[in-house]
Order: C-alpha cells, then structure tokens, then sequence
C-alpha cells in the first residue's frame, strides 16, 4: 500500500516537473504602458473571450497606429482591482457598471463619430431607450456596453401546444390563464431558482410598463419627485407599479403553478430543469442557447415570447376599457411590427381605430412602449476609459471600432447574442445559421423603444453606494409561493414589509453615499 | 483479536458500538468523493436530473477533457499545476519557517513585548476588515509583488494561529538539551538550529502540511494578485462562475476530484505523522 | 524548569542575544507593519469616521440603533449565530472523543484516521452541492421527512423556516465531527504510554482513565482551542452561504452572512460608500467581546488547572 502512494506520488511529482518545463515555454502577455498600446482589462463573466480575441485582432489589422492586447479575470473584483490606483496602466475596463463615474473618460466623442463609410453617428446607432438609461446625471456618457442579453419568459412549445395554447399571452391575466390551462393538463406551469430568479428583471419590466419609462428612470432612479426634489422618499413609499407587479405575480406565482424546490435551488439547476420539461415556463435570457450549446436539438423546442403587459396598465388610459380592449390593441401593435398590417390600417387622424372602438393617440403610445419594453441586462457588461489613461485616445479607437459594424458583426458572430445598437443600415446582424430561439433575440432588441433593467442603472448613487433598490431586497418570489403556509405571505403583507424596510433605512441609505 | 483480550465486556461492548458511529459517518464521507467522482462521469443533464443515480454510460473522457478545458489567461492545465505547486509549497515552507523561528524567540526568550503577538493575534483572528483591498492591492503592485513568482515573500510572517501551536509547543519543550548546549559553548544560533529546531520537526512537519492544503484550495490570493500566473483553484473558481454560461456541472466535478487528488494522496503517505505530530502542548514529554 | 531557563537567559545580556533575537523577530515584525498595520490601519479607523469623513461614533451608534429596528435582521443573526457557536462549542466533546477512540485503536483507526480528513480536503463546492440534492424536493431527505410528518407538499428544507436552520446545523455537526484530527491527535500521541499502563495494573477502570488521566492530561489542549473558538465566535457560520444565502425566510442568516450582505447591498464601492466604515464598527464592536471573553477565559482555565504550564 504504502508503496503504491509512493509511486503515485513520485507520479505527481513528475508532473509538476513536466509542468514546470512547459510553464517557461508558455506564452505570457506582455503589456507596454504607451500612448500606442491598449491595454485591455476584461471581466470573463460567460460570454467568453473568443469575441475579444477575435475583436483585437481585426482591431490591430485595421489600422496601425494602435496595438490592442487584453487579460481576462472570471472575478469582476479582480479584474478591477487596478482601477483608480496608482500606477494603474490599463487603458480600457470592461466590467459591471461601477457606480463611480469620477474616475472616468466621458465616451461623448465616442457617440458622436461617425465610422468611415457609415451613413450616421455611432450615437444614431444606438437604442433611444438604452441610451437615456446610460445617460449620466450631468449629460455624460461614461460607460457603454459592451455585452449582455435580452431578458424574458422562455416557454416549451411541446406544452403549450399539448395545452391549447395558440395565442401566446399578451396581457399579464393572459399568462394567468395560460399557467392554469398547462396546470390542468398536468403541467407545472413556472419554475425559478433562489431569491425570485430572474423574475426580479420582470419586476423592472412591469414596474416601468405601468408608470412609464420616464417615470421610471428618471424620477424612481434618479430618486427625484414631480417637483424636482432629490433625494426624496417619496419615490419609495408611493404605491406605483411595484405593487401592481406584486399582483401580478399573486395569480402566477402560487405553490400550485411553481415547481417545487424552485425557492431553493441554484440558476444552472433550474435552467437544466427547465430544458428537460420539468416546469413550462421559465425567465430566462440570451445566455439560455450559448448554456445549452451541447444540447442544440433540445433548443428547437424553446422560444422567447415578446413580455406580456402588465394588465393593470388600463388604470393609466383613458379609451381603453377593461382586459378584453387591451388585448386587442395589444394584437393591433403586434401585427404591425410583424408586418402582417401598417400602422396606416388602424390610423384616424391622431387616433386610432381598433374594431371600431376608438382609442386615443396617447393610450396607444402608453402601450406601444409598454409592449416593446424589453428588459436586459447591458449594464452588467460596461465598457469604460479611465481618464488618466495614457491611451485615452486608442481606447476610444477601439471603441469606435467595436461599435462600427465590422465590430458588431465581429461580435454577434462569436456571441450570438444582440447588442444594444445595429447595422448603421438599421439591420441587425446576419443571423443566418444563427437558432430560431437566438434570431428571436435579435428581433426582440430591435424593436425594443426601452430596456429597463435591475442592475444598478441608476442615476441616483442611493442606489448605487446607499443601498436603496426598487423592492429593498425583499424576496416576495419566494414569499409568494412558499411551501410552508406560514412562511407564505400575501401582496399587500410584503408591500408592507417593504414600507417597513424604507421606514426602517431611509436616512441610512441617504448617509451611506460619501460626500 | 489481540484488544480484546485486554478489555472487559462494557468496553468491548463501547468499542464495537464507536466503531460501528465511525463506520457511518466514514461512509458519508467516502460516498461524497465517490458522488464527486460518479459526478464526474456523468453528462451534465444527468447531474441535475438523477443526481443520485449511476450514469448511463461512464464517461471517464471527462477527466481527460478537464486538463484541455481548464484555461486562464492563456494558462493551461499543466500550468496552473506548476503555479499551485510553486506557491502552495515555496510559501508555506517560508510561512511555517519565519513563523517557528518568531514562535520560539518569543516563548524562549524574554524580552520587552515578548508577550504582545499573542493578544494582536487574538484580535486579528477575530477583527473582520473591510475596506482594505485598495490599500493592499496598491501596496502589492507598487512593491512589484502583483503576477509575480515573488509573491511568497508576502508569507514571510509570523502573526498566525499557527505562531499559538508553535507557541504551546515551544513552552513545553524542555530547555535542559539547549542548557547542556549552552555549556558546551553554543551560541543562540547553534541552539536554535541544531537542539531545538530538530526537536520541532513533527509539529513543523504536521503544520506545514495543514497551511499547505489550505493554500493548495485557496483560490482568493492567486484570483487577486495573480491574474497571469493563475492556480488550479482559480481555474476550478472560474470554472464555476461559467457555468452560468455552460452547463458542463460534469466537468466542473471531473475537475474537483482531479485537483483534490494531490492532497489526497499526501493524506495518505504523511497520514501516521500528521495526526500524531502536533500538539498545542500542556503534556510534558 | 522554563522559568529557570528564562532567567538564565535574561541575565545573559551578551550581544549574541540580541542579535539572534533581531534575526527570529525582524521578518515577522516587518512583514506585520507592512501587509498587516499599514494596509488595514485605514481601514479600521474608517470606524470612528462618518460618510463626511469627520471623526466621529456616528458608525456605533447606527449599530445600536439599527439593532432595534421592526425589520432588523440582526437580531435572528445573533441569535443563529449563538446557537452556532454553541453547536461548535458542545461539539469540542465528540471531537475530541473521536481522537481519543483513535488513539485507543478502535477497530479500523487507521483508515477511520484518514477518510475523516475527507471533508478538509475536497472542495467545499463538492460537499455543498452534494448536500443540497440530499436535501432539495428531489432527495430522499426532504421527501422522508415530507412523509414522516405527513405534510401535503415535499418541504423545500433550504428555505423552509421549519426546517432551514436545522438543516444548516445538520449539515455543520456532520462535516465537522471528525474535529481537527491533527490537534487531538497529536495530543493524546503525547500522552505518556507507561502512564496508562501502571493506571492498568493498579486496576483502574475505563471511565476513571479517562476522567482522571486523559482529561487533565489534554486540558491545556481544551483552554487554547476554547481560546481560539471564542475568537471565532461572531463568525460562526457553518456553510450557511453556500447553503442558503442566508435568505430572510429561511431566517438563517448570521452575524458574518449579515455583514457579507450588508456590503453587497452597498454595491461594494469603499470610496464612495459609508458601507465599509459602517462595518468596521460593526467588527470592532464584536472584536472586543470576543477578545475580552477569550481572554477572560484563558485567565479562568488558568486558574483552574494551577499546575499546567500554559
């Protein structure tokens, strides 16, 4: 015996020899802190490098005044554990959105160029409503991204059709009613994992839909009420769209209609799950098809639906009465960005006229931009120059260069995965070969007029060095469909919990930000 | 059954019955490394849906595939082998080596605040810190001591736990070889190193083996301070950040139970020292 | 006899001395200034300043008033991890008795000697995920216990408020029973053979060995590692993150989870969030409870046994 473990580790040893031999071979980046050389800082969250690799190259090919080299950390904290020390030589970060902006090289130059042979600035590429939510307080852009996905219900065709279900939910009583014919043919309609999934995206979607996108960011976010005032806690205890996406989730989010174990497991357990036909709906992004690479033909059989409107949005029009009138303007806007009608078909005057019914111009806008609110998660992929860079200039080179369509192409080809811009033909990219589940992303993102998002896309630092959010940390997902009836709560019992929570930490969350 | 002979009825009985509690709990323990490594040979899918089942198929290529997958900074499997050796080993035989030396001088020796590390060490074993990671990061960098093989200085201490084992080790050996030394005209150094470091060898031994599989599964240093130079741990950490992405759980368990084996295996070689080695004293011997 | 040592030693001022004690306490003193002093120093005064970053006790007295409020999770954090704390400390007892029953070569030590190092040498990662389908709605932990009590729906243990924390405990007794195999073991090695064997022929029986020469024997032993768990009191946590995240509703969360989380909610920016200097009031106030207790009782223990040398 004790001679086996010898040899094994004689074995061992031999190895680390080995090892030791092609560790002085190995090939070591190496970084020159220039005004020529850029040199890159990447936070590897799960998009992989490949994009980058393949970016830099053509970067570097392009032209040659600059040389782009990048090294990558799986650890956001690590990979930004340079910036705004001393000595710090990286030219370009691309991280999670930081909250501290005073550090950084405004991106407006970046926005407002225009790339060789293209017909508009880089600025008229981008997503209107991506680009008001990245606006910083003082107009600036600081931060641009440079990743991320699309959120939304993902739900198994298999079950919908076994259950009947030929209109794909529209309003949010729709996917009530959609959950429980899959629950009485024995289908577990939801599934989520720990703390609400990523139904807490979901929350942002229905929260914004309801009170609009302008309420949203720029009074709830930037902590500001009617009248100008900021901070104020106003915005937190006013009873707006967080409650009504609350009741929501009352009718969805039950024991009967979650699957079991959802409070409790992790997000690649639930996601495989999921994709085994365990629960039929689940919210999911654009990772979903690059997570299930290995399993492609499983895929076929999932789709993304455009995010149901949150039905309560009826209190906030004046000519659309009730669900039934909802759902009909809501298949009337459909129909139009299918291209099945023209919005010419439903015009009359300055209103509109569905079935004969008339609806005001402002009602159809309230949910035009409901329905093409599409939740993402871009802020968690940010690209940023700080300014005491050497390179300041070739940073934003490359920028330019990612954001030109070269760079797109380049990235959606490795990624396969849409970006908040397009083609500066207004296409997205060539999604030929590309998965019906992925092609659906990019149409998705091109019609979204918002993207509103929980990740930290504030313009207020109590949200972002206080620690104020939308629903103060309350896990309602798990509360809702609890199965332990005492842990169970209803709507109006975590809306109060929450009052409780700002009660409770308002004047701490105003004192945490540093003057 | 030569231990029976010796042992009336009531422990026999006692015996049986502790062994028989050692036996389950032993169970427990080997049916996780065997999970692991079942785990391993699994498909993903598999994993998530019958965890508890036998695979289909057993797919040992997984823990061939693990040495290609495995890929940090351009850093490969065999790389990251060397780093974890490099670090775990040089820095804990430095760590183990100044700590010692500064445990002996501090129990062996009077001398104004001789007294002191003990109490610092008690509260910096439980004094959290927060907010200190800019500061170190700078002091690392401008010392130069970021993605570099000179890293292990930074081990060259000796305010650890371990300085209390060396500590209650040192205060129960007996001065009478070094006074005997002494006599023969030592200096402090010949006594150090040729009476009572000798003495010391075990429970240095037993220490730096423990402080080395801590290194050896530590993976917040090299992910911090060593993005180029990364170690086998980093690259199961980041391993575990993509599966988000991925969905290969298989290899991320083929992984686990690869870089445990080291350890493993030296558990068992040094098994006999490690757990009869060591004391924090109070027995004279 | 170290006493007399010591002295001899003392009254030696040779310049010998003085260097050697340089040589062995430089390095450690140097290497403390530097990673330990001046990198953390700022950081511990960040305690005693406001997010003005004017010197003040604005940080304690948030602690004492945060204490209080109707949705605090400080409190639940305190008391789990009291219980925690406890569990560590009532397990000092079999842990110590495993060593003990190694040492006496139970049946099978040897290979009882190296599997209970197991759970120190795979990765935690392994062992937790292992754990929760052990007891996630799929295993057949949740499912038994779903049976047993008859409950309508399998429990989801984890976040169960019924069930979560005994979960987390479970979990904790189960993976620290072996105990630190190199302390106790290398203490009982130490026990003088000829010692037990006398006690043998003089006819003493199993019980009174063991409370009569073991326990005294080991007791130094007893009082460091008291020491050293009473330091480690307020961040007695078991796997609690891993397992549960410390989640509201499971109302698992201890005091170190509490803290962890705190920090995350402050988006984890020290420069421009009063989060950190929150914090490091909130350890200082632990700090000196628990190093006030631990060394308290190493004054008691010292007492207690008058002839240990400790």
């Amino acid at each position: 015996m004790k001679k086996t473990i010898m040899k094994a580790l004689a074995v061992f040893l031999a190895l680390t020899m080995v090892s030791l031999l092609s560790a002085c071979g190995g090939k070591k980046q190496q970084f020159a802190n220039s005004a020529t050389d850029i040199e890159i800082s990447y936070w590897n969250a799960g998009l992989g490098s490949q994009w980058l690799e393949n970016m830099i190259d053509a970067f570097n090919k392009s032209q040659s005044k600059y040389h782009a080299a990048y090294h990558a950390s799986a650890n956001q904290k690590s990979a930004a554990a340079t910036y705004g020390t001393d000595g710090d030589t990286v030219d370009l970060y691309l991280l999670i959105m930081r909250p501290d902006k005073s550090q950084m090289e405004p991106l407006d130059d970046v926005l407002n160029a225009t790339v060789k042979g293209e017909g508009k600035t880089i600025k008229d590429k981008f997503n209107t409503g991506y680009l008001s939510m990245m606006e910083n307080a003082d107009g600036h852009y600081y931060e641009l991204s440079y990743g991320g996905g699309v959120v939304g219900i993902v739900y198994n065709k298999e079950h919908f059709k076994k259950a009947g279900i030929t209109q794909l939910p529209r309003t949010t009583n729709e996917l009530a009613i959609a959950a429980d014919k899959l629950n009485s043919k024995g289908y577990t309609p939801f599934c989520h994992f720990a703390a609400g999934g990523y139904w807490t995206n979901m929350s942002e979607l229905f929260f914004s839909q309801y009170d609009g996108n302008d309420y949203y960011v720029n009074n709830f976010y930037a902590c500001k009420d009617a009248a100008g005032n900021s901070p104020t806690k106003d915005v937190f205890t006013a009873k707006d769209g967080r409650y009504q996406a609350l009741k929501v989730y009352e009718k969805i989010i039950t024991p009967e209609y979650v699957m079991g174990g959802s409070n409790s497991i992790d997000h690649v357990n639930a996601q495989t799950q999921f994709l085994n036909g365990s629960a039929s709906m689940m919210v999911s992004g654009s990772w979903l098809s690059n997570e299930m690479s290995n399993s492609k033909d499983k895929m076929k059989n999932f789709a993304m639906m455009r995010s149901p409107v949150i039905s309560a949005i009826t209190d906030k029009c004046t000519t659309i009465k009730g669900e039934g009138e909802l759902r009909k303007v809501i298949s009337a806007i459909d129909s139009i960005a299918d291209g099945d009608k023209k919005l010419d078909d439903y015009k009359n005057g300055n209103d509109y006229v569905i079935d004969g019914k008339t609806i005001s111009a402002a009602d159809w806008e309230t949910v035009t931009n409901a329905r093409f609110s599409v939740p993402t998660n871009f802020t968690g992929h940010c690209a940023s120059i700080p300014k005491y860079s050497k390179c300041v200039d070739g940073a934003k080179e490359f920028l330019k260069f990612f954001y030109s369509d070269k760079g797109y192409k380049i990235y959606t080809k490795a990624v396969k995965a849409p970006l908040p811009f397009t083609l500066s033909s207004g296409d997205v990219a060539d999604t030929s070969g590309f998965s019906s589940f992925e092609k659906s992303q990019f149409k998705m993102l091109a019609e979204a007029k918002y993207t509103p998002t929980e990740y930290i896309a504030s313009k207020h630092r109590i949200f972002t060095d206080g620690g104020a959010s939308s629903f103060c940390g309350v896990d309602y997902i798990s509360a809702l469909c609890a199965s332990n009836k005492d842990d169970r709560k209803t709507v109006n019992q975590i809306w109060d919990s929450i009052q409780q929570k700002v009660e409770d930490n308002y004047k701490t969350w105003v004192s945490d930000i540093k003057k | 059954m030569k231990f029976l002979k010796r042992k009336t009825l009531p422990e026999i009985i006692l015996y049986s019955l502790v062994s028989l509690l050692f036996a389950v709990v032993a169970f427990t323990y080997i049916y996780i490394l065997f999970w692991a490594v079942m785990s391993g040979a699994k498909t993903h899918d598999e994993i998530v849906m019958n965890p508890f089942s036998f695979p289909k198929k057993w797919l040992w290529s997984h823990f061939v595939d693990v040495t290609r997958l495995l890929e940090v900074n351009g850093n490969g499997f065999f790389d990251m082998l060397f780093n974890s050796c490099y670090f775990s080993i040089v820095g804990c035989f430095i760590q183990q080596f100044t700590t010692i030396t500064f445990a002996y001088c501090c129990t062996k020796y009077k001398f104004p605040g001789s007294g002191l590390p003990y109490v610092i060490i008690l509260i910096m074993l439980t004094l959290p810190i927060y907010g200190a990671g800019g500061a170190q990061y700078k002091l690392f960098r401008s010392l130069g001591l970021v993605d570099s093989y000179w890293h292990v200085i930074c081990s060259a201490g000796g305010m650890s736990a371990q300085f209390l084992y060396y500590r209650a080790f040192f205060k129960n050996l007996s001065w009478t070889y070094a006074e005997a030394a002494q006599i023969d005209g030592a200096g402090h150094f010949q006594i150090y190193f040729k009476v009572m470091l000798p003495q010391a060898r075990p429970i240095f031994g037993a220490l730096f083996l423990t402080s080395w599989l801590a290194s050896w599964n530590n993976y917040e240093t090299a992910l911090l301070y060593l993005p180029n130079l990364p170690t086998l741990p980093v690259g199961i950490y980041q391993f575990n950040t993509e599966m988000m992405y991925r969905a290969r759980l298989d290899i991320l368990f083929a992984a686990c139970v690869l870089v445990s084996i080291p350890a493993l295996l030296l558990f068992i070689a040094f098994n006999k020292v490690i757990t009869t080695n060591v004391s924090l004293g109070g027995i004279k011997g | 006899m170290n006493s007399a040592a010591l002295k001899k030693t003392k009254n030696k001022r040779d310049t010998g001395r003085i260097v050697f004690i340089l040589f062995c306490i430089t390095i450690p003193i140097i290497n403390w200034l530097i990673f330990y002093v001046y990198t953390n120093g700022s950081a511990i005064a960040m305690a005693f300043k406001n997010s003005k970053g004017v010197w003040s006790l604005d940080n304690f007295r948030r602690f004492i008033e945060e204490f209080n409020l109707p949705s605090s999770q400080i409190r639940i954090a305190l008391k789990n991890t009291l219980i925690t704390f406890g569990i560590q400390f009532v397990m000092f007892i079999p842990q110590v008795l495993v060593s003990y029953f190694i040492y006496k070569k139970v049946v099978g030590y040897r290979f009882f000697r190296i599997v209970f190092f197991l759970p120190g040498i795979l990765f935690s990662v392994c062992t937790a995920l292992c754990f929760s389908y052990m007891v996630g709605v799929n295993g057949f932990i949740a499912q038994g216990i779903g049976e047993f009590l008859g409950l309508d729906k399998v429990p989801e243990l984890l976040i169960d408020s019924r069930f979560a924390n005994y979960v987390v405990w479970a979990n904790m007794i189960w993976l620290s029973f072996p105990g630190d195999l190199i302390i106790w073991g290398g203490t009982f090695a130490r026990i003088p053979n000829d010692v037990l064997e006398s006690a043998k022929i003089d006819g003493v029986t199993w019980w009174q060995e063991f409370t009569k020469i073991i326990v005294p024997l080991v007791w130094p032993t007893v009082a460091l590692k008291l020491v050293l768990t009473i330091c480690g009191v307020f961040g007695a946590t078991g796997q609690v993150f891993l397992l549960t995240g410390g989640s509201e509703q499971s109302k698992t969360i201890t005091l170190s989870v509490w803290m962890y989380k705190t920090l995350l909610n402050g988006s984890g920016n020290e420069y421009t969030s009063n989060v950190y200097n929150y914090l490091s009031a909130v350890g200082i106030i632990m700090t000196v409870i628990a190093v006030g207790i631990s060394l308290f009782i190493r004054r008691v223990t010292d007492k207690a046994f008058d002839d240990v040398d400790f």
